[in-house]
């Protein structure tokens, strides 16, 4: 009777090496989310997965909400679609008292679906259409105008219209970060801005209700925004003194950074990222000091993505093989690809084994399924192995991934909402073959292709 | 190769680098016949004896445990 083979492995130990943080490395394995085990989640609803904690989005809004409110008086969030614009996602925020914040005619039709008022929706972006105009001016949302040509637009449109645009202008400035995001809105510093207030106050035919920036994303300071709160509470000053007209909010757009580490970052996210009482300190300082009447304080508008979604989300594969690439070093290949996981172009993310597995890690590059070059999930990590057939989770995934996945090779997985109960809901469903080619038209002349199945007749 | 501290329970040891290693049944199996200067073919018929596995599959993956062998300059 022969013995069971298992095939031969030998891996070095780097267990207990100092990490370059200085810390032991290890990787905890993720078993469950929100209490409920990661196999179960896999074996009902398939792999990949998105899941998104629903007890997670509301803990982390909370924790914003209440670093801002309990230093400036006035707060409005506007949850950013395009951060994560899959409904039950949306709802949970505007249950949490959130308004919507979108920049597209989707995005702002998505959110009249989901149930919130034209007047509190924010509309951004340099790409509206006359109808979306038309339509964001009936409906009274407030509409960010992105360059003359909107402003022009919404003049235009003044004329055919009854109720008068409630608008605000969109600035870039200067705060002191590179790259500045100079190429959407009014520039500050050259007068730009001061001329198209100028232009909107001289016309008399729509209200400037605000002023609005959006310096960039995963800002990893908070003072750019204590620079940009200064900037814009000078200009509603200006306002205020030159046409005794009170601007009714500042909008200081969205981001704040995540957790996630940047890739090629040397320290983890998770020890650099400011908190929000860090943001909210620099913010609402500057607005206190501008002096304004302090029983007319301006609306303090936020539209925080990734920094409130990110951690709510989590991504859940399977291993598909092993390799060792050609100078030796092991390759894990997982069924997660980057038209999945697309800011794995811009993070290393955290990944964990879905079990415990013995705490021998060995560097490993991550690679997804799909037959690109590109396609890697983590160049480098120290991982355990993990055989074919285990599961992966990804951590820190919730913002952007659902917005600008691709369909690519495979169609894209089931999205599942954990419950504050525990429940587990399908809030997207998997793709089929069906949802694709249900697009697809096939002209008459090439329905038959005329190949002939040959093999019958050999 | 000769110095290589090989434990029952899968641990090698290498004095000259102070490095660590894990490995499993088979693999220890290999090294310790390597350490007694045994031939590939010589390996591959004792797994071959021992094990239930084909032909093909043991030596494939015998291939790939002297590469990885050599990858941590074990060899
Ligand atoms: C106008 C505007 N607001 C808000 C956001 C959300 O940004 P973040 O996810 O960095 O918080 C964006 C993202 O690009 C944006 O363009």
């Amino acid at each position: 009777m022969k013995k069971p083979y298992v095939k031969p492995s030998i891996s070095k130990i780097v267990e207990g090496m100092p990490s370059k943080f200085g810390f032991r490395e290890v990787v905890d394995p993720i078993t469950e989310i929100d209490g409920i085990p990661v196999e179960k989640l896999i074996k009902e609803y398939g792999s990949p997965l998105f899941v998104f904690s629903e007890r997670t989005i509301r803990v982390v809004y909370r924790q914003a909400y209440m670093a801002f409110s309990t230093r400036y008086p006035k707060v409005q969030f506007a949850w950013s679609y395009k951060t994560n614009y899959l409904d039950a996602v949306c709802r949970v925020y505007h249950q949490e008292g959130a308004w919507a914040e979108v920049v597209s005619g989707f995005e702002y039709d998505k959110a009249l679906r989901n149930g919130v008022p034209g007047d509190k929706i924010i509309f951004n972006g340099p790409d509206k259409t006359r109808e979306d105009l038309a339509k964001a001016i009936k409906n009274r949302s407030l509409i960010h105008i992105d360059h003359f040509d909107e402003l022009y637009t919404i003049l235009s449109l003044t004329s055919e219209l009854e109720e008068r645009p409630q608008v605000a202008i969109r600035v870039n400035m200067d705060t002191g970060i590179y790259p500045q995001w100079d190429r959407f809105g009014f520039n500050y510093e050259n007068g730009e801005a001061w001329t198209a207030i100028t232009r909107i106050m001289m016309s008399d035919k729509m209200d400037l209700v605000g002023l609005h920036t959006h310096i960039g994303t995963y800002i990893m300071s908070p003072k750019p925004y204590g620079v940009a709160a200064h900037k814009l509470a000078q200009l509603a000053k200006q306002i205020e003194e030159k046409w005794g007209h009170r601007i009714s909010y500042i909008d200081l757009g969205g981001g704040f950074a995540s957790k996630n580490t940047l890739r090629g970052a040397y320290l983890s996210g998770k020890d650099t990222t400011p908190s929000f009482e860090q943001y909210a300190d620099a913010i609402s300082q500057a607005l206190i000091e501008s002096g304004f009447d302090s029983y007319n304080l301006p609306v303090l508008f936020l539209e925080t993505g990734r920094a409130l979604i990110d951690d709510a989300g989590y991504l859940l594969g399977t291993v598909i093989a092993n390799k060792r690439l050609a100078d030796g070093k092991r390759a894990m290949i997982i069924d997660i690809g980057v038209n999945l996981l697309f800011t794995a172009f811009w993070y290393e993310h955290e990944i964990h084994p879905a079990k415990d597995v013995p705490p021998y890690l060995e560097d490993t590059t991550v690679y997804g399924p799909l037959c690109m070059n590109i396609d890697v999930i983590r160049t480098n990590v120290k991982f355990p192995m993990l055989e074919p057939g285990d599961h992966v989770v990804i951590k820190r995934v919730g913002a952007y991934n659902t917005t600008q996945w691709l369909q690519f090779i495979n169609m894209r997985p089931n999205v599942v909402l954990i419950d504050m109960e525990g429940k587990v809901h399908v809030i997207r469903e998997r793709e089929t073959l069906e949802t694709i080619t249900s697009l697809e038209k096939v002209p008459d002349h090439l329905k038959e292709i005329g190949l002939s199945d040959t093999t019958e007749n050999n | 190769m000769k110095d290589l501290a090989i434990s029952k329970n899968g641990f090698v040891f290498n004095p000259s680098t102070g490095e660590s290693f894990r490995t499993n049944e088979v693999g220890r199996l290999i090294l310790e016949m390597l350490q007694e200067g045994k031939s590939d073919e010589e390996i591959l018929e004792r797994i071959l004896e021992e094990y239930d596995v084909s032909k093909e599959e043991a030596e494939r993956d015998l291939l790939e445990f002297l590469n990885m062998l050599k990858f941590y300059n074990l060899m």
